[in-house]
């Protein structure tokens, strides 16, 4: 599973490379484009092209009827319903289809959403270190052991009702920093990134292993099982994506770039959606 | 749309986190249906809240149009040429238990027919309540008084009303135009303005479409793409046989590799001046070693051909230029893959879907029915009886198809009925008709037809199809209730057809008719007839025309005196003419068009009217104009029965749920009778009667 | 229908109604049209056919089944 990630990673390392000083929209307007595609792609492949047609074209002809039988009002209401039961069907239709997409696209969301997301920590600008642990007992025990160029600039906050501890940090320069949640004797380490925005990974949280938890947070390797720390996360601030009609999160010119590409391309593709 | 869907995804993913997302996929799936639910919604919602207004304005309208009708709602269900002997004959022998039903219960009585009994004279009779002389529809052609041409009687297709010409090239704008020859008004214009919805399906001579309230798809005489009657085409890797005159459309075939390449040939190129060909579409085939099967690619539409298996229909694109497109659809058949590849294509129809020009009323009727059921057969002679004769399709391939059209059929009648809660419904079934022509051969061994071709293994043929339209009276039967009132009407009856009567070679022999010096026979459409010389001429199934000066471009006979002297001496010499190898009457009565007709088209019908005896009738080439040194000859097509003979002889059925008072019911009293069951007056110029139905079903419609 | 109009005195369209309903036409249009189509081709001619035309008429009437 580590492996696989760690190659959806780097996979990703290369299609945003090219775009690497670009302006973020160019990376997220391919990607989104590739994703359109491969929606309408798995739609074609997994969905009952047939049966969609065929039930698209009776929901047009239901539509029709409301016209042509306008003067009577109980075939108007019959038809009503049996767009009603046609759009059900319809729906049924795209489960199978959308049941396959799901992981896909949740695993390029969560790409999209460690590079496009969040913005570096800048230097001399503080940021918060949270750690989960899973008794409030290890609380007392733990600290955080920083590298140099990182410091703390307040004592460590902790919460004992939610087995948390925030710190508060500051960097004085740029650049790739690892720091270490230390509990008693052993240590587990958490990356942060120092300096410009390029498109780049950032890990914001990295957490104990387990399916779901790596799957959504890909960036680091997962923390030990046994280990008494539940997860390590940089507080980065959100990020907005300049689409150059409007700033917003990356989700939104995603959704609609990917949604005008699958169906400028589903006629090329010969697809029913 | 694209805003709704981000303005969905907001709505979906805020807070925003990994854990909420919801892929676009899902947006992607959702989001036309979710507009489709909105739609349907408010649609739902207006047709309710207007429908109290236009309820309103409905009765203020038609002033209770309802509470004066008689019935609810009314079926009539055309069996075209269903035969009333037949129909007795199987009834008695318990074939058909619900027209006996209807027959014991109701009403069932043969039903006079017009003169000549042809389905587009009797179905235009039918519709609008009036005689031949009335509705201008005497047969299906009729000839050019300027140029002793034919034309189709029904319709007149010309071009586009405007064209835009850029140097040599002639480009149409718009559709062509197209002019109903049939007049009078059919009784579904005077029910749609008294406010009664009507649905009409597949009448014939109802193309192109009329204006009324209600809902209408075109029968018989409605073209094919190419604006034929019905061309379909042939392929095969077999030479050609030199000297073989062969009907349809013969086209080529080009082997390139593994794969055959021709074309579908559409409507003729009007861009193009001086009738440059005609418009194609391209399509490659590839036999499947060792399988009676052959792989068909057309425009990318990849499908698999299996031999003797009509493939579904497919759409068909041509290309008009300028972006101009033309729909059509067609089946293919692939009637033999060795030695020889043979390739059998159904005329191209028009596609229902995209209509190339109008079918039905109002247009999207029938793209409506497209996209409920599917395409169908939309070109108005759907079954192909000319392949048949041709021997391209065997009887068991013509049968499929007259069956696959007839089962489309039914959907549609169903539907409608589904739809018509109140008014008319009306659908007129064509499969009778051409069955009964081309396996009439069955029913007699003696038949000329019968010569080298199988008599025994489809010998039961017409019974079945009869069993067939009783099961489905039967299926209508249970979706009535007491208070609609079912008709079952043909507009013929049916007899055999062994000998024809080429008229034209009589007309010769007899001296009416001359051809050019030292001719002996003529081409077709009187090709070849030396008009300066010739009194009287035949065309069509059943009528004479009198060579009448300054009526005909070269009029020989004067009108007054030597007119009437002229048509009675035809009258008398062609009445009770024998037919000397048979030693059989052939021709009972020759009518005078003055004593059969009357109103203001009757200038336009033929100047006689021939008779038949049932066996006989217009022989192939005398319909066509053509004069051989023959005059009786034995008829040896598949096309083997007949009813264009004495219209007194072969009457129609006519089946009601509800018993008739009436004395010979003929067709022309549907139309005045339908009026006075929905209260509406019969209008002045309507001569039929008003026939008396009983007031309730005798017994429930259901069987059980 | 919105089309062409033609206005005629009232004395003459009361005299219309009555022909059409004397000579068996469903309505004073049709007899109008009828009348009119005569008489125009009476004055105009028809137009003349050209070879091609007269292949396209012959053309139309292909697959009519009770000539071929």
């Amino acid at each position: 599973m580590t492996t696989f990630l760690t190659l959806v990673n780097q996979l990703f390392d290369l299609i945003f490379f090219p775009f690497r000083s670009l302006n973020p929209m160019v990376g997220l307007t391919v990607v989104s484009f590739l994703t359109g595609i491969l929606m309408v792609l798995v739609f074609r492949t997994t969905s009952n092209q047939a049966g969609i047609k065929q039930v698209k074209e009776r929901i047009k002809a239901h539509l029709l009827a409301i016209r042509l039988f306008q003067d009577q009002l109980d075939v108007v209401l019959r038809t009503h319903a049996r767009i009603l039961g046609s759009t059900l069907s319809y729906m049924g239709f795209s489960l199978r289809p959308l049941a396959v997409m799901f992981l896909p696209i949740v695993l390029i969301m969560v790409q999209l959403e460690m590079r496009l997301g969040q913005h570096t920590v800048q230097p001399n600008e503080p940021f918060l270190v949270e750690a989960n642990f899973t008794e409030p007992s290890w609380l007392e025990q733990a600290s955080l052991r920083l590298p140099p160029g990182l410091a703390l600039t307040a004592p460590p906050l902790r919460i004992f009702d939610r087995k948390e501890i925030t710190w508060r940090v500051e960097a004085s320069e740029a650049g790739d920093f690892t720091l270490g949640v230390v509990v008693g004797e052993q240590a587990f380490a958490k990356t942060v990134t120092v300096g410009d925005s390029a498109a780049r990974l950032l890990s914001r949280k990295r957490i104990r292993a387990g399916l779901v938890n790596q799957f959504l947070y890909p960036g680091e390797p997962p923390l030990p099982k046994e280990a008494p720390v539940e997860s390590i996360e940089i507080k980065y601030r959100p990020r907005s994506i300049d689409s150059g009609l409007f700033e917003s999160h990356w989700l939104v010119p995603f959704f609609g770039l990917s949604l005008i590409a699958g169906l400028a391309l589903k006629g090329v593709l010969r697809t029913e959606i | 749309m694209i805003a709704a869907g981000s303005a969905l995804a907001i709505a979906l993913l805020s807070p925003l986190g990994a854990e909420a997302y919801a892929g676009p996929g899902a947006g992607f799936a959702f989001l036309s249906s979710f507009l489709l639910l909105l739609i349907v919604f408010f649609s739902s919602l207006f047709s309710l809240l207007s429908w109290p207004l236009r309820l309103l304005y409905r009765l203020f309208r038609r002033r209770k149009v309802y509470t004066r009708a008689k019935v609810k709602r009314l079926v009539v269900l055309g069996l075209d040429g269903m035969d009333p002997e037949l129909a007795t004959k199987y009834m008695n022998e318990g074939k058909l238990p619900h027209l006996a039903r209807l027959r014991d219960q109701g009403t069932f009585l043969p039903l006079q027919t017009t003169n000549p009994p042809i389905s587009p004279v009797a179905w235009s009779t039918f519709q609008t309540g009036v005689n031949p002389g009335q509705h201008n529809i005497y047969d299906f052609l009729a000839p050019s008084r300027s140029t002793y041409l034919p034309y189709l009687s029904s319709a007149q297709i010309s071009g586009a009303k405007r064209n835009l010409r850029i140097g040599k090239l002639v480009i149409p704008l718009g559709k062509p135009q197209t002019k109903l020859l049939r007049k009078s008004k059919p009784f579904w214009n005077y029910l749609g303005e008294a406010g009664i919805f009507s649905s009409i399906l597949r009448v014939p001579i109802t193309f192109p479409p009329e204006k009324f309230s209600g809902v209408l798809l075109a029968g018989m005489c409605v073209p094919d793409l190419r604006g034929s009657q019905g061309t379909f085409s042939f392929y095969t890797t077999r030479p050609e046989e030199s000297g073989k005159k062969q009907g349809g459309m013969r086209v080529p075939m080009r082997r390139e590799g593994d794969w055959l390449i021709s074309h579908l040939v559409g409507p003729d190129n009007d861009s193009a001046r001086n009738g440059a060909g005609e418009l194609r579409t391209p399509f490659k085939l590839q036999p499947v070693p060792g399988r009676d099967e052959a792989l068909l690619d057309l425009a990318g539409q990849k499908i698999v051909l299996r031999k003797g298996i009509y493939s579904d229909w497919i759409q068909v694109r041509f290309n008009a230029g300028l972006g101009m497109k033309l729909y059509g659809i067609c089946r293919f058949l692939l009637t033999a893959v060795s030695p020889h590849l043979e390739l059998y294509v159904t005329p191209v129809n028009i596609d229902p879907a995209k209509p190339a020009l109008p079918i039905s009323h109002p247009l999207t009727y029938s793209i409506y029915l497209a996209k409920l059921l599917g395409p169908y057969a939309t070109l108005g002679l759907a079954e192909d009886t000319w392949a048949l004769n041709e021997g391209i399709l065997d009887d068991e391939s013509f049968l499929r198809q007259c069956y696959l059209i007839h089962d489309e059929r039914e959907r549609m009648f169903f539907d409608a009925l589904d739809k018509t809660r109140r008014g008319v419904c009306v659908c007129v079934f064509d499969t009778t008709d051409r069955v009964q022509h081309m396996f009439w051969r069955y029913l007699e061994p003696e038949h000329p037809a019968n010569n080298g071709k199988d008599t025994v293994r489809l010998a039961g043929t017409i019974e079945e199809l009869y069993r067939k339209m009783d099961d489905l009276v039967g299926r209508t039967l249970e979706k009535l209730d007491d208070n609609t009132i079912l008709l079952v009407i043909s507009d013929h009856g049916f007899k055999s057809f062994q000998r024809g009567v080429n008229l034209n070679s009589w007309l010769h022999q007899n001296g009416y008719l001359a051809l050019q010096e030292g001719a002996t026979e003529s081409g077709e459409w009187l090709k070849g007839v030396d008009w300066e010389r010739t009194r009287a001429f035949a065309l069509g199934l059943n009528g004479l025309y009198i060579n009448q000066k300054n009526r005909e471009r070269s009029g020989t006979v004067s009108a007054g005196q030597e007119m009437e002297a002229l048509k009675k001496e035809l009258q008398e010499k062609l009445g009770g003419l024998r037919d000397p190898e048979r030693d059989r009457v052939a021709i009972t009565e020759v009518f005078d068009r003055r004593a059969i007709y009357s109103g203001p088209y009757v200038e336009n019908a033929p100047d006689l009217i021939v008779g038949y005896n049932p066996g006989y009738r217009t022989a192939w080439d005398s319909v066509t104009g053509k004069i051989t040194r023959t005059v009786f000859e034995d008829n040896t097509k598949a096309w083997s029965g007949d009813h264009c003979i004495d219209a007194r002889l072969v009457p129609g059925v006519l089946f009601c749920n509800r018993k008739v008072q009436a004395e010979r019911p003929s067709l022309v009293d549907m139309a005045p009778t339908i009026l006075d069951l929905f209260g509406v007056k019969k209008p002045p110029h309507m001569h039929g009667k008003i026939w008396g139905l009983s007031e309730a079903t005798p017994a429930r419609n259901k069987t059980r | 229908m919105f089309g062409n109009r033609i206005k005629l005195d009232d004395e003459l369209f009361r005299k219309v109604k009555q022909c059409a309903e004397a000579a068996g036409y469903s309505s004073s249009d049709e007899f109008v049209a009828h009348v009119l189509e005569k008489e125009t081709t009476r004055i105009l001619g028809t137009d003349e056919l050209t070879p091609a035309d007269e292949e396209k008429i012959k053309k139309r009437l292909e697959g009519l089944g009770y000539i071929e």
